[in-house]
């Protein structure tokens, strides 16, 4: 996959061990760039950087998913049950399994992260969080049917995503595959350079699947 | 009869021939943005609610019918939550549930209590002028309710839930299913029984001419979500003192929740899956002790996926029994279709939105509501466009006011201005009107287009506006389809049918570019 400033990544990491709060503080000015359809994946890619993949294939059917991604740098963390759903290839088609979330899907992630994509079917809303503050509310994301993919690339680091039914508390929301990044886009990179800030307190760059 | 010409059109749809629903959307009351259609009567009287684009503010609203000659129309909303004293600009939020065939409503609004919102349970007797909140079970001014269903029955039967005192597991209150009978502001709400005192339970729908019986569910308490395998579909019969059955279950994890019964014991609502753990199929019972049917697996639908089945129709007279509801994953309406196969029904499912042209950029995520001969009220729309829809089997399909772009019931010069603005679009651009410019739901906006508001010049869609405002609006239109007519001369076309027959075989970019030359032809003669 396209990666973004790897070597510049490798070149850094380590430097500077400054906690992240102080530029996660000016995380309501967050820009977040949106890529939603089905051809975008190549265009987030590109913008993400090396990421992660959860593929949910990897555990049983009926798996209620808490920490069981911990290594990969997540936690689901809903308030109410995420299950390994499968096989299901007219709901889930890239490979079959996903993630039911019930109503609502609660991600918490251990390094700060910069960018996040899935493709799911139905219609929901995503919100990012960092440090327990709001920093992005999506508009409606999907529609009615099967399958779409939509991607977020922020110029701050987020450190939780919820995603919740679009105007309607009762409908399901499942995720197929989840990407997810932890290296800055160029604007939050060139300000946690100038900040001293880099790198984050952990890096991964290890893949679920 | 007409369940009979659903299951036909449904069996025409998957061949592939023709659609034979037509579609009406139901407009938001004035100042607000979308409408969902819940509820809807034998008089086909819709309540639901409308709401502005970017807030969870509803409010309930009643449309009524008001085609004539068989045209589909539909009145401007009532606001319902104005009835119930709320003001327009308040945050309170209301709904409509259910509508009986006297015009009487139920519902819930919110009321303020020390600057937090309450729901209570609400009856909108239309004929009487009583609009009257349901009072929780000795709770308190925070207690809550909801009046989900009404029957017909000469003293009408109403069914929902409220708050009592109880221990819930450390919560002061517990939900409680209630019933009365309603005759008024005087009227008082009676708990439906349950098992135990750590029992919770919820009254979802009621029969008519059954002394009440009513459908609904019981579980521990507290009240979970669909995960809990504890939820019981539960129907209580009998008058003052109703005794309580609980609806089969094909094992003891199998959690269901009854939504609707009709007139005939039969109930439909959802059951767990028995391989996915919280995936809900939708459910079908058909009697009090009869065995529950997955109509999931019975339809042959993705087992994966959550499903809900929400209303249910009386059987047609040949048996056949429509039930609706969705995929509460895809988000998409379905409509189930029972037909008589010896003792029991051989069950198939469609999507509803596939009942409308397939080019159509409009879907229909929920049916709420079936009528006896096949109506379906629910929500629909395209993009963040958000609709209560009405659809009824009838030859043809498409749109129910064909010409009719601006949804103001009468096809006109403010038509065909707007579908003049969309010549040419052929992407399914989700501004309204701009949608219902697609008239022929082909996909593009053009001449096909163009030819239905010209063969229905002048008409009106329905009986609301009053006959002045037609007359006056009549010789407008008329001076502007002379002006139409003139401006196709100036481009060489000897009449709009003309016009017409040309475009049937020329290019989309033919089309647009005389499109664009009407247009602005007609612009300069509206400044002369």
């Amino acid at each position: 996959m396209p990666r973004q400033f790897p070597h510049l990544y490798r070149a850094l990491a380590g430097i500077v061990g400054a906690s992240l709060p102080l530029v996660m503080s000016d995380s309501a000015h967050a820009n977040v760039t949106l890529f939603s359809g089905l051809n975008s994946f190549d265009s987030w890619a590109s913008a993400a950087g090396e990421f992660t993949t959860l593929a949910f294939n990897d555990l049983p059917v009926n798996t209620w998913i808490t920490d069981q991604y911990a290594s990969s740098g997540v936690i689901f963390n809903s308030g109410d049950p995420d299950i390994i759903l499968g096989p299901g290839c007219s709901t889930f088609t890239l490979d079959c399994w996903g993630l039911n979330g019930v109503h609502h899907i609660g991600m918490d992630f251990a390094a700060p992260t910069f960018a996040l994509a899935y493709y799911h079917p139905g219609k929901h809303q995503a919100l990012l969080y960092s440090d327990g503050e709001l920093i992005y509310a999506s508009p409606a994301l999907g529609g009615s049917g099967v399958p779409f993919f939509d991607g977020f690339v922020s110029t701050v680091a987020f450190d939780r995503i919820e995603i919740v039914p679009w105007n309607d508390p009762t409908a399901v929301v499942a995720l197929d595959n989840i990407y997810f990044s932890s290296i800055p886009t160029p604007p939050a990179f060139a300000a946690l350079l100038v900040s001293g800030l880099w790198p984050p307190r952990r890096r991964r760059d290890r893949r679920a699947t | 009869m007409f369940s009979a010409c659903v299951a036909s059109a449904v069996v025409a749809s998957a061949a592939g021939q023709a659609v034979t629903f037509e579609f009406y959307p139901l407009r938001p009351l004035a100042g607000l943005d979308a409408s969902s259609g819940v509820g809807i009567n034998a008089k086909y009287t819709v309540v639901g609610w409308s709401r502005p684009a970017n807030s969870g503010v509803r409010r309930a609203t009643l449309w009524q019918l008001c085609g004539g000659s068989g045209v589909l129309g539909y009145s401007e909303g009532t606001d319902l939550a104005a009835l119930a004293g709320i003001a327009s600009n308040s945050s309170l939020d209301s709904e409509g549930f259910e509508i009986n065939n006297d015009e009487t409503a139920v519902g819930y609004v919110e009321i303020d209590v020390s600057g937090s919102p309450f729901r209570r349970g609400f009856v909108w007797d239309m004929g009487e002028a009583v609009y009257e909140d349901i009072a929780p079970f000795a709770s308190g001014a925070t207690g809550e309710s909801h009046a989900n269903s009404i029957s017909d029955d000469t003293v009408p039967y109403v069914v929902g839930w409220a708050t009592e005192e109880g221990d819930c597991f450390g919560q002061p209150l517990r939900e409680i299913g209630f019933r009365m009978a309603w005759v008024g502001s005087s009227s008082t709400p009676s708990a439906l029984p349950v098992d135990s005192t750590t029992e919770t339970a919820r009254g979802n729908d009621v029969a008519t001419g059954d002394s009440g019986r009513t459908v609904g569910l019981r579980t521990e308490c507290p009240l979970n979500s669909a995960c809990d395998p504890s939820f019981e579909a539960t129907e209580w019969t009998g008058g003052s003192t109703p005794s309580i059955t609980s609806l089969n279950e094909l094992g003891p994890d199998d959690g269901s929740q009854a939504n609707a019964t009709n007139d005939d014991g039969m109930a439909c609502g959802y059951m767990r899956a028995e391989d996915f753990d919280c995936v809900t199929h939708a459910a079908f019972w058909p009697s009090t002790t009869g065995t529950v049917v997955n109509l999931s697996d019975a339809s042959g639908y993705p087992l994966e996926r959550t499903t809900e089945a929400l209303g249910i129709s009386e059987p047609s007279g040949n048996g056949v029994v429509l039930a609706v509801g969705r995929d509460s994953i895809l988000l998409r309406g379905l409509l189930w279709i029972g037909s008589p196969a010896g003792p029991t029904l051989d069950w198939t499912y469609v999507y509803i939105d596939d009942l409308m042209p397939p080019l159509s950029a409009w879907t229909v995520s929920v049916a709420f509501d079936v009528t006896d001969d096949g109506w379906i009220v629910g929500e629909g729309g395209c993009g963040s466009v958000t609709r209560a829809i009405v659809m009824r089997p009838a030859p043809g399909g498409g749109f129910a006011c064909p010409g009719d772009v601006n949804q103001d019931d009468d096809v006109g010069a403010a038509d065909l201005s707007i579908l003049l603005g969309a010549w040419g679009q052929d992407e399914p651009v989700c501004a309204v009107e701009i949608i219902l410019c697609d008239m022929n739901m082909d996909g593009v906006v053009g001449v096909a287009d163009l030819s239905i508001p010209l063969g229905e010049w002048g008409n009106s869609c329905s009986m609301c506006s009053s006959s002045m405002q037609s007359m006056q609006q009549s010789s407008e239109e008329s001076e502007t389809l002379d002006a139409l007519a003139e401006a196709l001369a100036a481009l060489g076309f000897g009449s709009p049918m003309g016009f017409v027959e040309w475009g049937a075989t020329a290019s989309l970019e033919q089309l647009a570019s005389v499109g664009s030359g009407l247009a602005a032809v007609l612009d300069a003669k509206g400044g002369e």
